[in-house]
């Protein structure tokens, strides 16, 4: 076993790998002048709100979602951004519609009764028959420019009424393109709220068997709202 | 595997100690801010990877140092390019203020700090100023708890030796 210095103790001790108090020497004491202390400038004023910032553009944003259970056609999970609904399943475990929320919309999902509950109230009152008109706040900034059309446009077909696929092509000026609007209603990320299940194929039969919606959900809604397909 | 935090909380939470140590290695506020925001952008792009019960202090410190060493190339190369003068300083016999028998001259040990080898200087300031154990420097210099405390007192005997010091009791 070697002794150590005096010196190699001080070492030790400056590096915090021993305790004794002794006296500091000059290599450590110009060794703390140098580096203990970072300059008082520009660079360390709040260093982590200038990261936050400039990550902010590369973050998931914030998804807030809570599930609205045993309603008349199931349990209905639903999802908000700061800018409003930006999803409603159905009958989904918890995580795969948070995996739905991370990868399909690029969300952080939140679980959150109290951001959600405004959006539960409304999709309740609708169910209950209370309500003719929703007026949810929604966030379509993940779909593509024709997505968007066509569920505007399906959002404009009134409680009770039902369009064919054509009528809602026809209406967004594109009449040839009823099966991508088809398919577009069928990948309608808020169902209910954007009232997919109001369109229906030319022949009166239901249509968009698959997808989100399903075809027993969408017929009892269209029920419930006293809509009688032939 | 435990959840991971949010990546918010590792930028809240080590942000301003990462930023000191960037400061320690590369010696200018503006080049620290610079790799401040480097390691975080590299280590947020790389974090969904990470192990769920990784030491994130470390592997932040271990991103610091690759994009503090990185940028020191660079800057480097650029100094060989644009200046014929040496940045050698001669640190053979540093000489001592007259009026401050309590310190070296803070040029001549930065010089002596900077010409350490990389790992040296990295262990050394991981260490004393930015309080991170043998096992956590281990993991951020990517080398066993043995070598991260060998390459700590290899430095301060390099230090020792360029600054032979008459010990000083209280």
């Amino acid at each position: 076993m070697s002794t150590k210095t005096h010196h190699e103790e001080q070492l030790s001790i400056w590096l915090g790998d021993a305790s004794k108090q002794v006296g500091t020497n000059r290599l450590m004491s110009t060794l703390d002048d140098l580096y203990a202390t970072p300059p008082e400038d520009e660079a360390f004023n709040f260093p982590e709100e200038k990261l936050l910032q400039m990550l902010s553009g590369f973050m998931p944003k914030p998804l807030y979602y809570d599930l609205l259970p045993n309603t008349d056609v199931g349990d209905i999970w639903l999802a908000a951004s700061e800018d409003g609904l930006v999803a409603i399943d159905f009958d989904q475990s918890e995580e795969a519609f948070n995996e739905y929320l991370k990868s399909k919309l690029g969300g952080n999902p939140i679980r959150s009764e109290e951001k959600i509950i405004h959006f539960h109230r409304q999709v309740r009152d609708y169910l209950n028959g209370n309500s003719l008109v929703m007026e949810a706040d929604i966030d379509l900034s993940k779909l593509t420019e024709f997505q968007r059309e066509v569920l505007t446009a399906a959002s404009k077909v009134p409680r009770g009424q039902v369009l064919t696929y054509g009528e809602i092509a026809e209406r967004i000026g594109k009449p040839k393109a009823f099966r991508a609007v088809g398919q577009a209603l069928r990948r309608n990320p808020i169902p209910i709220v954007i009232p997919c299940h109001r369109v229906i194929a030319a022949d009166g039969t239901l249509g968009g068997y698959g997808g989100r919606m399903g075809s027993m959900r969408k017929l009892n809604l269209l029920k419930l709202e006293g809509v009688i397909l032939a | 595997m435990n959840p991971k935090p949010p990546f918010e909380s590792l930028v809240t939470n080590h942000s301003r100690e990462i930023l000191g140590y960037l400061w320690r290695i590369l010696g200018d506020s503006g080049d620290a801010e610079d790799c401040l925001q480097d390691t975080f952008l590299r280590s947020f792009k790389a974090y969904k990877r990470l192990d769920g019960d990784a030491n994130y202090r470390a592997w932040l410190y271990k991103i610091a140092t690759n994009t503090a060493y990185t940028h020191l190339k660079k800057r480097n190369a650029v100094a060989m390019r644009t200046s014929d003068l040496s940045s050698d300083v001669t640190l053979d016999s540093p000489t001592i203020s007259p009026d401050d028998e309590n310190r070296f001259p803070l040029e001549a040990v930065k010089s002596a700090i900077d010409n350490l080898p990389n790992k040296q200087r990295s262990a050394l300031m991981l260490r004393k100023y930015q309080e991170l154990s043998y096992a956590e420097i281990g993991l951020a210099l990517n080398c066993s708890e043995e070598s991260a405390r060998a390459n700590v007192y290899q430095a301060l005997k390099k230090l020792r030796e360029e600054f032979r010091d008459t010990p000083k009791d209280t």
